[in-house]
């Protein structure tokens, strides 16, 4: 079952796809190693979905050039189908079937049958704490499990890399929590993940990250890397009142770097934008607002994509 | 692959029996509706309400109208004038009429007068009633008149003198055959519910989006529909055989042919249908799409294929287009086995027909396929 000796889990070079005018992947290269969870990180509508379509052949690329486990996504699809699992964001399960018979059909059409097909469905019952609810129709069942279950489909016949397409939409944080869990599980026994997502703290979890916009690569490395290569500067983090009105007073002056807001807080991004902070508390005073606080932060990967997007758009 | 392709047709069975309404009401549904056309063409029907206007107020003519009680057909009810028989046959409260002539007993027993003149009129929009208020009226004239004619020679002399029924059908003056309905029902309604079926439960995977995840297992995009129409067809298969026992066993419809014929070629035609199911289905993207996409083929297939009207009164230009549906061929093929015991001699070219024009369906069929695959 193993792919071709001695090849990366995915490499792609100059990858673009094109719907009529419109470019959704641009000359996309990367490389993704085997073992590694690989995030592949970017807003909605950035190519995330399309790139993944492409890795497993259901849509052709326009130009470019793609493997994964060594074979062609064009020409050696069916090689390639084998050795993979797929987990899109609709958990696409059979609803009116039950836990036992979706696991039975998704090992039927990977031919895992007999003892095999027996051992891996105890398996993946107990890891996804499916254990005696095996009759109750997928139907029933709520979020986080059926996550977990579409999940189990997906890893039926212990693929060699494991596609997932934002595996954890509209699911609560605790149940996502858990299915990262499995996921390191997967991880541990020598498997490659390509994950994407626009969960910024679910990046921090991968091993590699890629940030897609607008079609394009904007940053490629692990975690530690992007901070550090694409973070010039420090954040400023900043309590205050109305912090909508905030953003949009410094982002007018145009002097203190990238603002950007986080939640109820605002984020300055800037070299040195410590120096700033005399002019930054004056400027919100003038606009009638209150600041209540402000510190020196740690970048988190949310602060890296919102400064490297933006700069991407400027 | 074997096993592959036992997982996908045990899953569609799991599905179908696991959805509580669609199998019976599949099943169910034609069955009903053919029983209905059955009971209402060849079933007998009976007690007419009928209008008789008596101008004869005769011995002759109250016998006439005992003879009809008798013979169940009619139910008589006396009027007083034709404007009434007229009235009430518009208004639909008489499905047929009587005239009694004066002098109707008169010239019963008199030899020399001219024949007497009955008239019977029905009501023509009702063409199963009509034509058996027609052939009852008729049976019922000769029969009373050769009675009343031996009673009459038997009381007087030898002179004899007939009977004489004018017939008058309205609304509809060509009556058709009552029977063209059940074979009509019969042998269009299991292919049209194995087409249906079978592009349903494809749009079904492609709406809830299991067809992508299926498509990137390697189970290929010809196994799963494989898979589908071995359900389909058996469905409208089983479909099919109920409907030919139903018709055969509980309405006396003719089985003149060989049953084995039949059957092997029902077979045959309805997986020809079934091509027009997978071709709406490599189109349609949701199931309600799929289903309106049928509806609309299946219209024009009965419009011009003979199921209502038969092919021969349409204009020639629509009698070359019904060419094109293998639907217009196969009733010609299973009237003829049905009710006129034809074997494959006689309707070889339309076996023929319907074979060219499946190789074009399934041909485009594939092409669609292909091209929906990839982008």
């Amino acid at each position: 079952m193993l792919g071709r000796a001695n090849n990366s889990a995915v490499e792609t070079v100059e990858l673009v796809k094109r719907f009529g005018n419109f470019t959704a992947v641009d000359g996309v290269t990367f490389t993704v190693e085997r073992g590694k969870i690989f995030g592949f990180l970017g807003p909605n509508g950035a190519g995330k979905t399309t790139t993944i379509r492409m890795l497993m052949g259901l849509i052709r690329p326009t130009s470019g050039m793609a493997t994964v486990l060594g074979f062609d996504v064009v020409k050696e699809t069916e090689e390639i189908r084998r050795r993979i699992g797929y987990m899109s964001q609709r958990f696409s399960l059979y609803n009116d079937l039950t836990v036992s018979e979706n696991l039975n059909f998704f090992g039927g059409a990977y031919d895992v049958r007999g003892d095999r097909l027996k051992a891996r469905k105890a398996t993946i019952l107990e890891m996804a704490g499916l254990k005696g609810r095996e009759g109750e129709l997928a139907r029933n069942l709520s979020g986080g499990w059926r996550q977990r279950l579409a999940l189990g489909c997906a890893i039926i016949h212990e693929p060699e890399i494991l596609f997932l397409d934002e595996p954890t939409a509209g699911v609560d944080p605790i149940s996502r929590r858990e299915f990262w869990n499995l996921l390191y599980l997967f991880s541990g026994e020598g498997r490659t993940i390509f994950v994407t997502t626009h969960y910024m703290d679910e990046a921090e979890h991968c091993h590699r990250l890629s940030f897609i916009q607008n079609g394009r690569l904007v940053a490629l490395g692990s975690p530690e890397e992007i901070k550090r290569e694409k973070m010039h500067g420090q954040v400023l983090e900043i309590d205050c009142s109305m912090p909508d009105t905030a953003v949009q007073t410094l982002r007018a002056t145009g002097q203190f770097g990238e603002v950007a807001l986080y939640g109820a807080l605002v984020h300055v991004v800037a070299e040195n934008v410590d120096s700033y902070r005399p002019a930054i508390e004056e400027t919100l005073i003038e606009a009638g607002l209150e600041v209540r606080g402000m510190e020196l932060i740690a970048p988190s990967l949310e602060d890296v994509f919102i400064a490297s997007t933006q700069g991407d758009i400027r | 692959m074997l096993y592959r392709m036992r997982t996908l047709i045990t899953k569609e069975f799991i599905q179908l029996f696991r959805d509580r309404l669609l199998a019976p009401f599949i099943l169910l549904g034609p069955l009903a509706e053919l029983l209905m056309v059955a009971w209402s063409t060849s079933q007998g029907i009976d007690h007419l309400p009928t209008a008789v206007l008596d101008m004869d107020r005769t011995g002759a003519s109250r016998g006439l109208v005992v003879a009809m009680e008798n013979a169940e057909t009619f139910e008589p009810y006396q009027v007083k004038s034709m404007d009434q028989v007229t009235d009430d046959i518009d208004r639909g409260r008489a499905l047929a009429a009587w005239v009694i002539p004066a002098g109707f007993q008169a010239q019963m027993t008199s030899a020399t007068a001219e024949p007497p003149q009955l008239q019977l009129i029905v009501d023509g929009a009702d063409v199963a009633a009509a034509q058996t208020a027609a052939e009852a009226g008729e049976g019922l004239a000769a029969s009373y008149g050769h009675a009343f004619l031996v009673q009459a020679t038997n009381a007087a002399s030898g002179e004899t003198a007939s009977l004489d029924l004018s017939l008058r059908v309205w609304f509809n003056e060509e009556l058709k055959e009552s029977n063209f309905m059940i074979p009509s029902e019969l042998g269009f309604i299991a292919a049209a519910i194995s087409a249906m079926v079978a592009s349903m439960v494809i749009a079904r995977e492609r709406e809830l989006g299991t067809l992508e995840q299926l498509i990137v297992t390697p189970v290929s995009a010809s196994q799963l529909v494989i898979g589908k129409s071995v359900m389909a067809v058996s469905l409208g298969y089983t479909l099919f055989l109920l409907m030919l026992g139903m018709v055969v066993w509980l309405f006396d419809v003719p089985m003149r042919g060989s049953l084995p014929l039949l059957m092997v070629l029902a077979f045959f035609y309805i997986l020809v249908e079934l091509g027009w199911g997978l071709m709406i289905s490599a189109v349609a993207r949701t199931q309600m799409q799929a289903l309106l996409t049928c509806f609309l083929v299946v219209m024009i297939m009965v419009i011009f294929s003979g199921y209502a009207f038969p092919v021969d009164t349409m204009p020639p230009f629509m009698q070359s287009i019904a060419n094109i549906f293998p639907l217009k061929h196969w009733l010609i093929i299973f009237r003829g086995i049905l009710l006129k015991g034809a074997g494959v001699d006689v309707f070889w070219r339309e076996l023929l027909s319907i074979l060219v024009l499946g190789l074009f369906i399934y041909t485009g069929t594939i092409l669609l396929m292909r091209r929906s695959r990839l982008d």
